[in-house]
């Protein structure tokens, strides 16, 4: 009786864990589906009230990190423990669904069932049974036969793995929640604007953490600028970035938005952009000899056949050479350049100049001329070894949704007797979802019998 | 925008208007004529929003998912277009009283609201087929949600007539109250993956475009809630068997924070980035 109890009941007996010791009821507590629908509810509140913050106008921050919280990460580990041992505890009876459906059933039973009808027909019993067998398996059903006393049980169910996809969804959430812990455990993220020609040292940057130093490297921007669709709005933000490791270029990458350069797990994205004053440096060595190359506010570039880096650290609309570090004003009267010399690691020289003037030493001399607007690029960093593991997650939970919700188990039961030439047969069928599924498939069956 | 735009745009309101009304004056004269009337008038509506998609794709050279307006014209194309698939399929007429209308609702939605129709170029993130799937994917499981709403209203209103055991047109003309719960569940049933797509679409866009899967964005936050809600009602169905009032008070819920979900955030929400 119990089994067709499990039969009636849809296979779900949650309470079924009524043990006294401790660790049963922990147990019990945990397989709860009441505990489960609470959860969600609770969960849903609470990020509820998470959008109703304000966020700092300035800033963008909110006053309050819900999502980032203890209790609120509490909750959804409470989740995923809930479903976990929610499973864990069906997997006995997920097996027994996926084995043989129980065949020997009772006529008392399938008049409970909610798809039941009588039929009775003149036409002898081993032809009637001939004929559901062929509709079943046509509807593709598996079909069983058992020969009991005088009457002849036909049992068939199709759907069978159905069953395994609320399981399958369910370790899913596990598996993603897994990896969105790993990824916040084990990677990082940051942030640098960086005008043409510099290079970002990316282990130097703040908040850089379970990154070794083997893996350093260093982004050099090479350019950056934006495009403007057909109105004048900007319809994309570009850099190139070249990839330089122990001095050497790795590779280069021509990144947009939406489409970001990975190298040694760790990500740029371009995030934003801004306007930045360049200007052209000129170099002139002893012979004479002279060589141009842009250089961009906040930016650095090499002399060539030296080991010198000028650093243009500053731009100067209106150059005061009594309170140099302030301008006069916004307006270009009198541009001026701060710049920097670097021999190795090693500031050789810093003073302002102004355009078009020679600054002198050693090698040569340098200048700075034609002032035009350029771009920083702004690029988010990011090292998210989860990743892959969510995108797996997503992937089983889809899988698993389509099982369970699309792949139903149904089940259909005949009783075959015979007697004084009159064959009766009682059918019953039995499904837990899709119910108008399961009424279709039944019907044809019956009206296969009139036919 | 055109005129040819606007043509066509307006033809489409003005048919989903009208078909409302059939419906439900089918609904209440049982007139198949009327019926059939509506069914055409629907047709006519769809093909004149597809059109308008169509043309707005054609001359903004991009999917038409870059504003409210476009949005909404193409969420009541999804929901339209689910609709006359299920009165084929199910054929009960009565069901466009309660659907169209939640398709007019949303095609209007953008004059209710005074909301630009001019076309818009897309912002430099938006321009990704993932986020294209998204949207697509998005129009689906809502109109199943839509349908899966007015399908619960329709339930109210045949079980309360029941219970008065009202001998009136309307209770003898709704399909039993079993055959509505039951039919709002499959919806539910078949909205929900697409819905779980629709999430994970967008966390992939957002991996590419912000480099973060997930950023508690409170569009993010309110489609998470969305999406428990409805994992609430398959479970309460499946293991508590909540059916009839209970399953159809959360159908209605969920479509509420669906609702919330696309107009709320963008209109009520204190966020930062609400892309439309
Ligand atoms: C957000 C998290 C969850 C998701 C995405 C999820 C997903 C699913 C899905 C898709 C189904 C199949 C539904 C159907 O066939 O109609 C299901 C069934 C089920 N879930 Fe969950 N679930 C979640 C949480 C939970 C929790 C917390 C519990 C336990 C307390 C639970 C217990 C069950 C049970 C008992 C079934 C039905 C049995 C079966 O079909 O095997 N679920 N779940």
């Amino acid at each position: 009786m119990t089994r067709e109890k499990d039969d009636l009941e849809l296979d779900i007996d949650l309470e079924e864990n009524t043990g006294k010791d401790i660790v049963a009821e922990v147990w019990k507590f945990f397989s709860s589906m009441k505990l489960g629908l609470f959860l969600l509810l609770i969960i849903s509140v609470a990020s509820i009230a998470g959008t109703l913050m304000k966020p700092d106008p300035q800033t963008g921050e909110l006053p309050y990190n819900l999502y980032g919280s203890y209790w609120y990460r509490g909750l959804l580990g409470l989740l995923c423990l809930n479903l976990l041992v929610c499973s864990l505890n069906r997997w006995k009876l997920i097996t027994k669904a996926m084995g043989e459906p129980r065949i020997v059933v009772s006529e008392n039973f399938l008049k409970k069932l909610k798809n039941y009808t009588l039929v009775k027909d003149k036409t002898d019993a081993s032809t009637l049974e001939e004929v559901l067998k062929e509709s079943l398996a046509a509807k593709g059903y598996r079909v069983f036969i058992e020969e009991k006393n005088d009457k002849t049980i036909i049992a068939a169910d199709k759907g069978r793995f159905g069953v395994l996809g609320s399981f399958i969804t369910h370790i899913s959430f596990v598996i993603i929640t897994l990896g969105t812990i790993y990824g916040n455990i084990g990677g990082f993220e940051t942030y640098f604007n960086a005008a043409q020609g510099q290079v970002v040292d990316i282990i130097s940057l703040p908040d850089v953490q379970n990154f070794s130093p083997e893996d350093n490297f260093q982004i050099r921007i090479d350019k950056a600028w934006q495009e403007y669709g057909a109105n004048g709005q900007v319809s994309d933000y570009f850099s190139e970035l070249t990839v330089m490791q122990n001095g050497q270029e790795v590779k280069s990458k021509k990144i947009e938005v939406n489409d970001p350069l990975v190298h040694n797990g760790v990500k740029f994205y371009q995030s934003s952009m801004g306007p930045v004053v360049e200007a052209t440096m000129k170099y002139t060595d002893k012979e004479g000899k002279e060589t141009s190359q842009v250089i961009a506010e906040g930016g650095a570039v090499n002399i060539p056949g030296t080991d010198l880096t000028v650093v243009f650290s500053r731009f100067n609309p209106d150059y005061d050479p009594n309170n140099p570090m302030q301008p006069r004003s916004n307006q270009p009267n009198n541009p001026a350049v701060l710049y920097e010399l670097h021999r190795g690691q090693v500031m050789v020289d810093r003073n302002f100049t102004i355009l078009e003037k020679d600054v002198k030493f050693e090698q040569g001399s340098i200048s700075f001329g034609n002032l035009q607007q350029g771009y920083f690029t702004g690029l988010s960093v990011r090292k998210d070894p989860g990743v892959p593991i969510v995108w797996l997650g997503c992937g089983i939970m889809i899988l698993g949704m389509l099982i369970s919700l699309f792949w139903q188990h149904r089940k259909i039961w005949a009783i075959v007797t015979e007697s004084k030439g009159l064959t009766t047969i009682e059918m019953g069928g039995i499904t837990e979802k899709n119910k108008l599924g399961l009424e279709n498939d039944f019907n044809a069956v019956v009206d296969s019998l009139k036919a | 925008m055109s005129n040819n735009e606007y043509l066509l745009f307006y033809t489409a309101v003005a048919c989903y208007a009208g078909a409302s009304i059939l419906y439900l004056g089918y609904l209440l004269s049982r007139n198949s004529l009327l019926g059939d009337i509506a069914t055409g008038v629907t047709i006519v509506g769809l093909i004149a929003n597809t059109a308008t998609l169509g043309l707005r794709m054609y001359i903004a050279g991009h999917a038409p998912f870059s504003n409210m307006y476009e949005y909404s014209t193409s969420f009541a194309w999804g929901i339209i277009l689910i609709y006359l698939f299920a009165e084929f399929k199910y054929k009960y007429k009565v069901m466009g009283a309660f659907v169209v209308p939640v398709g007019l609702l949303l095609i209007a939605s953008t004059d209710m609201l005074g909301i630009s129709k001019e076309t818009r170029p897309l912002m430099p993130d938006l321009q990704s087929n993932w986020l294209t799937a998204h949207v697509v994917v998005a129009i689906f499981a809502y109109g199943a949600y839509a349908f899966s709403f007015g399908l619960a209203i329709m339930y109210f209103i045949k079980d309360s007539l029941v219970k008065s055991r009202s001998r009136g047109i309307l209770n003898e003309h709704l399909p039993s109250a079993e055959l509505l719960d039951e039919l709002s569940y499959r919806f539910i049933v078949f909205a929900f993956p697409l819905m779980s797509l629709v999430i994970i679409t967008g966390a992939i866009w957002a991996e590419f475009a912000w480099g973060r899967y997930w950023s508690w964005d409170p569009k993010e936050t309110w489609s998470l809630i969305t999406w428990l809600v409805y994992s609430a009602y398959l479970h309460a169905r499946l293991t508590y068997g909540w059916k009839g009032h209970k399953a159809a008070a959360l159908a209605i819920i969920g479509f509420a924070t669906v609702l919330f979900t696309y107009f709320g955030v963008n209109m009520v929400l204190p966020g930062l980035h609400s892309y439309a």
